[in-house]
């Protein structure tokens, strides 16, 4: 059996999914802890960059909190912290009080 | 105080590192080396990993040594005394590492005293750094103009030589430059090993160099003769055009043609040529 099945086709084999090759795996990995090792943010660290973010421009803005991201990313010139703030409806006419 | 005799040029200081142990620093610095002294240039090699010394075995010199580095820095012997001449060229010397010594035997400031009065005398002083982040290393590159880190392509040894870098960049010295070792062109083209460009693009440092993986370096270790010497060696081609890049010479990166294979000798019988090659190309000076 086996081979010889595997062969006229009578048990196909299920289909393997297809693997991303290893290097491009490696790669992706090493991009991922080496922000982690350059960016030394603790899981409370950033909670609390989030809360101040919104604190701050919410005196200005009316900012959709709970759709708040923040990412760290890698670019040419090493990470940048990069926060996409959405604002609700009207929310950029704003008034600007201190 | 009166000035002191200096001669027209001093030479250069040169650290190779790593971080990760293994990765090929010991027999980068002796095939380096050999290959600066082979284009002439006066070059001395200092063994800094203390209690684990090893680049005079590499270099088939283990049974020259009478003094080594902490002698000199402990005033023992005169720093001429610790350099052990080559056997094959007599512009080429090591200065051994101590072997039942530990790492704070020497000081930071003891080894660029010591650096500063070799570059007086060779246009080459090649480090060869201890693995690791600790006063090895930092002992390693006080008394550096340059540092070379020396990475194989693979998640672990990357990794660490990004630390190292970081550290480097700390000691206000300029930005490393790149060896890639041991990088095996059959595996790259596979999609299995990371490639000189997936390196230099996670590393964004200059490159250097780009040595393949050859068995050349096993044989010649095991005698002792740096493959750099053997005129057939691909590592040792490898050496040689880094060495001469060091000089300043604008040598291409190698084509890094696959191994010999059985299929490829047929082939090469019937007449048809050397096949597919992988040309491994980067952001080479």
């Amino acid at each position: 059996m086996g081979f010889l099945d595997t062969l006229l086709g009578r048990h196909p084999q299920p289909a393997r999914p297809v693997r991303p090759p290893s290097a491009s795996v490696a790669k992706q990995r090493l991009v991922e802890v080496l922000i982690q090792d350059h960016v030394k943010l603790t899981p409370e660290a950033m909670e609390a960059i989030r809360r101040d973010i919104v604190k701050i421009l919410s005196r200005h803005l009316d900012v959709d909190a709970d759709r708040l991201q923040i990412n760290i990313t890698r670019g040419e010139r090493g990470e940048s912290l990069v926060a996409n703030v959405p604002v609700r409806r009207g929310g950029l006419t704003g008034t600007g009080r201190r | 105080m009166a000035e002191e005799h200096q001669p027209t040029t001093l030479g250069r200081v040169i650290t190779f590192t790593s971080g990760k142990g293994g990765v090929g620093k010991t027999t980068t610095t002796a095939n380096v080396g050999a290959a600066l002294a082979s284009l002439g240039k006066s070059v001395v090699l200092i063994d800094a990993d203390i209690g684990l010394r090893n680049l005079d075995i590499v270099l088939g010199l283990e049974n020259r040594i009478v003094y080594d580095l902490v002698d000199v820095v402990e005033g023992t012997c005169r720093l001429r005394q610790a350099m052990i001449r080559d056997k094959r060229m007599n512009n080429l010397h090591l200065i051994p590492a101590a072997q039942t010594r530990e790492k704070d035997a020497v000081s930071p400031q003891q080894m660029r005293a010591v650096c500063e009065e070799l570059r007086r005398q060779f246009d080459f002083t090649l480090i060869d750094s201890p693995a690791g982040i600790e006063q090895g290393f930092r002992n390693a590159v006080a008394g550096a103009d340059e540092v070379i880190v020396v990475t194989n392509p693979e998640v672990s040894s990357v990794r660490d030589a990004d630390r190292i870098i970081g550290l480097v960049e700390a000691n206000e010295l300029p930005t490393p430059r790149l060896i890639l070792n041991r990088l095996d062109p059959l595996l790259v083209r596979r999609g299995d090993m990371m490639s000189v460009e997936d390196v230099t693009d996670i590393l964004s440092i200059p490159l250097i160099g780009v040595v393949p993986n050859d068995e050349t370096i096993v044989t010649s270790t095991n005698r002792g003769e740096p493959a750099a010497l053997d005129t057939r060696s691909r590592a040792g081609q490898a050496f040689r055009n880094i060495a001469a890049r060091l000089t300043g010479q604008d040598v291409p990166l190698m084509v890094l043609e696959e191994p010999d294979g059985a299929f490829r000798r047929l082939l090469r019988a019937f007449g048809f040529g050397g096949g597919p090659s992988v040309a491994v190309r980067g952001g080479a000076d």
